[in-house]
């Protein structure tokens, strides 16, 4: 599985943006890798830098200004030409986004907004038309050949991401992207979406990487974790490792904010202080203000992601934690 | 707490006023229109004295001489001096303008307040009223009242401003309604401050930003219409400098003198730009919107 | 209900409106004519007539009676058609006005053509520039247009085009000699009715100063509408979409962003026909064209009251019927707002 190349290679990946006092750096070399078939999930709080991520990989603003390299197919993106770009926006990396209405141009048919990434690319309409079709029904779109010719307002939140999940995948990438692709749906409708998406890159599909701030989603979906912190992933396990063994204090406390069923409802608890700020950096370990594990060193040397030595093959997990050797279960030692 | 509430006027319950104006220093394009605006204001004011004729002398042996050291910009077709009758001409125009703004702004905002706390009646018949003035383009509204009145400056600038109040008064309603049921003023609300207080110190103060913006650009947009109005006869008359008046008297030497014709108008259209600017300016600082860029973007 | 009888309710409604926005302008124009100091039957009589004249128009226009009567009476004798009687030619203006509507009407309709075809893609550069050079030097060159005094343009332009240059003819709306036999009463569309082709290049020669002239303040106005309202989209969720499928920054703005803002430019552009027709004062005059502004023009320094008072009436309800129609455009090309207005089809 290692000497399989990765379809998505990020390595040291800055993002920076203007703001009124100069640049204000929201992403601070963050590495990633994605294989084939592999289910990534990136969580993190609002704010941490998970949605920058995603829109920064193809580059989809003009004030970002990107740093580092982000390898795929045969080329870096980030200094990649525009007309590159446009190649692998759609065809190679299909992204999703949270809200489902405003994603869609709402005077627009649905069955021309699923076809434009094939339309752009120069596949004959009738031919676009089929295949966004087809689409459409394996995505479970009932009456697609009908429901193609309506118009955004006229379908349900539900449907709504389905056409969006359409248009991400229709054009067959390499990469699906979903950037909290169930936040602004019912509990009931994300179930059935996150199904979707698991259907999708089962036998063959796109690598997904899924952004959320719900732990609970990520669960029974993904095979390995990222969690972000101040624009930094600050640990990154498999899946099981993760819930079973969180190393950074921080880590410990996302899990502990969120509902299970193995554990009682006294137990649940936030993570205490606000979140951090990129434009109030603080010296050190970004999380050292909120963490109830830190010590004096942590205020002024910011820890490493670090690879932790594990007895069984595969499951390499990074770190980055001063403390992260004496922490066992989220818990100093 | 009862204590408060007996006596609500000694709280001082003051929103912040979230202006994002402080934040970003000048930008040097900025300052050139701003000074414009300003050089043009005193221009308007101090004009006629500092004119190097008598813009109202006639002198029938030098009539429409071309620009010379003497006669900066010539002289006009009774051989009076053409840049002395342009400064001269700054007042009426750019004054005029001024007021008509102010002036229709002032009723505006009365008229919306008195709208927006009156209750529905009023304040839909308010509406209806300014409905109908509003589809009435504001030219045709100032150019049948002003020949009603009989044709003058001072009609034309009357007429305007019955013309366009109701603009500011749709403004300044949307504006007030909006801040009203914001969470400071229905937590003062809550308290028991005092309607006119609570209008003059807390909802007012917060809704008038796009008022003033809006001000600050019609001004340009007025001094054309003024000066449209005196071009065909319905604003100020012959022996006035108004600038519209002047090309108009002007537009008869076309074939052999047309700076006399051309040097009022390009005043009109530098004056009015420069309002223009000054007032997009203005618009750009206070437009949270299209003034932040990512990195200030509410979060 | 079916959609297509929501959509007649909704015009059936709007029409409403408009007419109330119509009895309230005829309603203006009535306090205008009471605004006139002095006698106003000594006003519509004129100043040469003789005391026995005055007390004539004084009984026919109804002016003995009380003022709510006088109300009743002038609503009643516009819904007749009736706009009042010049003082000067003594024609009912209504007769002056329709020999007179399709020479504006021609020259309304090139310079909106003109400002739309100059305007809209000005704005859509500007906005896929965004802050960039182009978009600022395309907003200086629109607020410079917006600021330019009309008749002051006409006549320049009369000067260095026409006169220096000798360029384009000077005024009138066609060369003597080469009219073609009035049919709709517009020069261009008469001589290509009568297949005079040269009688044709002549009046589209006279129409083009005045047509440019109307249109230049108005290609600064709809450019900006069309920026602001293109840059809005621009920056929506969709738009990250549609850039996320690979398309370029210029298929999104002419397929995504400009379907997107046809609303506002549609509102925009039918408000701009009744500016332009209310403008074809300054312009008609200074080219000496016979329409509907250079009438009113002339009506101004004839002092002749009431020709002016009814000529605005009858512009505020051209503006009055132009948004009517507007509104029911953007329901034929918004999607959202026929949803809005109608309801969504089940």
């Amino acid at each position: 599985m290692t000497t399989v190349p990765p379809v998505l290679d990020v390595r040291d990946l800055t993002v920076d943006v203007r703001a009124a006092h100069g640049p204000v750096r929201l992403l601070h070399g963050v590495s990633l890798q994605l294989r084939r078939g592999e289910r990534v999930a990136l969580v993190g709080e609002s704010g941490s830098g998970k949605s920058v991520f995603a829109r920064s990989l193809i580059r989809l603003d003009d004030a970002m200004t990107v740093g580092g390299s982000v390898q795929f197919d045969g080329a870096d993106l980030v200094t990649a030409s525009e007309r590159r770009l446009r190649e692998v926006r759609g065809q190679g990396i299909g992204l999703v986004f949270q809200d489902p209405l405003s994603s869609l141009d709402p005077v627009k048919r649905i069955g021309d907004q699923v076809m434009e990434p094939l339309v752009i690319r120069g596949v004959p309409k009738r031919e676009a038309r089929e295949r966004a079709r087809d689409v459409l029904d394996r995505l479970g779109v009932p009456n697609a050949a009908r429901r193609m010719d309506a118009y955004p307002h006229e379908f349900s939140g539900g449907m709504r991401q389905r056409v969006c999940l359409a248009m991400a995948i229709v054009a067959e990438p390499a990469v699906l992207i979903a950037d909290e692709p169930t936040t602004a749906l019912d509990v009931r409708v994300q179930e059935q979406v996150m199904q979707l998406i698991e259907e999708i890159s089962a036998d063959g599909g796109p690598a997904v990487l899924l952004i959320t701030h719900d732990l609970g989603l990520v669960a029974g979906f993904a095979h390995r974790v990222a969690v972000m912190y101040a624009g930094r992933l600050i640990e990154v396990a498999g899946v099981d490792d993760l819930y079973a063994d969180p190393r950074h204090p921080y880590t410990r406390g996302l899990l502990d904010s969120v509902p299970r069923i193995d554990l009682h409802e006294g137990d649940l608890t936030a993570i205490p202080g606000t979140p951090a700020s990129p434009f109030h950096p603080v010296g050190g370990c970004p999380f050292h203000p909120r963490c109830a594990a830190a010590l004096e060193h942590c205020a002024h040397e910011e820890p490493l992601l670090t690879v932790l030595p594990s007895p069984m093959p595969f499951h390499d997990r990074q770190v980055a934690c001063h403390r992260a050797g004496e922490i066992v279960h989220g818990r100093t030692a | 707490m009862t204590d408060l509430l007996q006596r609500p006027e000694r709280l001082r319950i003051r929103p912040r006023v979230r202006r994002r104006t402080a934040r970003r220093r000048m930008t040097w394009s900025e300052l050139a229109t701003y000074g414009a605006v300003l050089v043009l204001l005193v221009l308007a004011v101090v004009g006629p004295w500092i004119a190097p004729h008598d813009p109202y002398l006639v002198d029938q042996r030098n009539t429409l001489l071309a620009p010379s050291g003497e006669h900066w910009l010539g002289t006009d077709g009774t051989g009076r001096d053409l840049f002395s009758r342009l400064l001269a001409g700054a007042r009426p125009s750019i004054i005029g303008a001024v007021v008509t703004v102010l002036a229709a702004a002032t009723i505006g905002v009365v008229v919306a307040a008195i709208a927006a706390t009156a209750g529905r009646v009023v304040d839909g018949i308010v509406m209806r009223i300014c409905e109908v003035v509003l589809s009435l383009p504001v030219m045709m509204t100032g150019l049948g009242l002003a020949v009603a009145l009989g044709p003058s400056q001072k009609s034309a600038v009357i007429a305007l401003i019955l013309a366009s109040w109701p603009s500011f008064a749709r403004l300044a309603r949307s504006e007030i309604r909006r801040v009203m049921v914001s969470p400071h003023v229905e937590a003062a609300q809550v308290l028991g401050v005092s309607r006119w207080r609570l209008l003059t110190k807390h909802v007012l103060p917060n809704s008038l930003d796009t008022v003033y913006v809006k001000a600050a650009m019609d001004v340009g947009g007025v001094i054309v219409i003024i000066s449209s109005l005196s071009f065909i006869g319905a604003g100020a008359q012959a022996p006035s400098a108004e600038w519209g008046a002047m090309v108009e008297s002007g537009s008869r030497f076309l074939n052999n003198a047309w700076w006399v014709t051309g040097a009022p108008g390009l005043a009109i259209l530098v004056t009015s730009a420069a309002f223009s600017l000054a007032g997009d300016a203005l618009r750009a600082r206070l437009d949270p919107m299209l003034s932040s860029s990512l990195g200030e973007a509410p979060r | 209900m079916s959609v297509d009888q929501r959509v007649a309710t909704y015009a059936a409604k709007r029409a409403l409106a408009c007419a109330f926005i119509v009895w309230g302008i005829a309603t203006l124009v009535f306090l205008m004519i009471k605004a006139i100091p002095g006698d106003e039957a000594q006003s519509a009589a004129g100043i040469t007539a003789t005391p026995a004249q005055v007390e004539q128009v004084r009984h026919r226009l109804g002016l003995d009676h009380s003022l709510p009567v006088q109300y009743v009476d002038y609503l009643g004798r516009l819904a007749h058609g009736d706009l009042g009687t010049s003082i000067v030619s003594f024609r009912p203006v209504r007769e002056e006005l329709t020999e007179r509507i399709p020479a504006s009407v021609e020259l309304v309709g090139s310079a909106m053509l003109l400002d739309v075809l100059v305007g809209v893609p000005l704005g859509m550069l500007a906005a896929a520039r965004f802050r960039r050079t182009t978009d600022n030097v395309v907003r200086w060159v629109a607020i410079l247009a917006s600021a330019v005094p009309l008749f002051w343009l006409g006549l320049m332009l009369q000067s260095f085009v026409g006169l220096k240059l000798d360029l384009l003819p000077l005024s009138g709306s066609q060369t003597i000699g080469k009219e073609s036999p009035r049919v709709t009463g517009m020069a261009t569309v008469d001589a290509l009715l009568a297949g005079n082709l040269s009688g044709f290049g002549d009046a589209v020669a006279h129409l083009v100063l005045p047509a440019v002239t109307l249109s230049i303040p108005f290609i600064g106005f709809v450019s900006r509408i069309t920026r602001s309202s293109i840059v809005g989209t621009l920056q929506s969720d969709f738009a990250s979409v549609v850039r996320a499928k690979g398309a370029s920054e210029s298929r999104i703005v002419v397929r995504h962003a400009l379907p997107n803002s046809l609303g506002p430019i549609v509102t925009f552009a039918a408000l701009q026909f009744g500016w332009m027709f209310s403008a074809t004062v300054l312009v008609e005059s200074i080219f000496g064209r016979p329409g509907v502004g250079s009438y009113l023009a002339d009506s101004v320094t004839q002092k002749d009251t009431f020709a002016v008072l009814g000529l605005v009436l009858f512009i505020g309800t051209v503006v009055a019927v132009a948004s009517a129609v507007a509104d029911m455009i953007q329901l034929l090309v918004d999607p959202r707002i026929r949803a809005a207005q109608v309801g969504a089809p089940a």
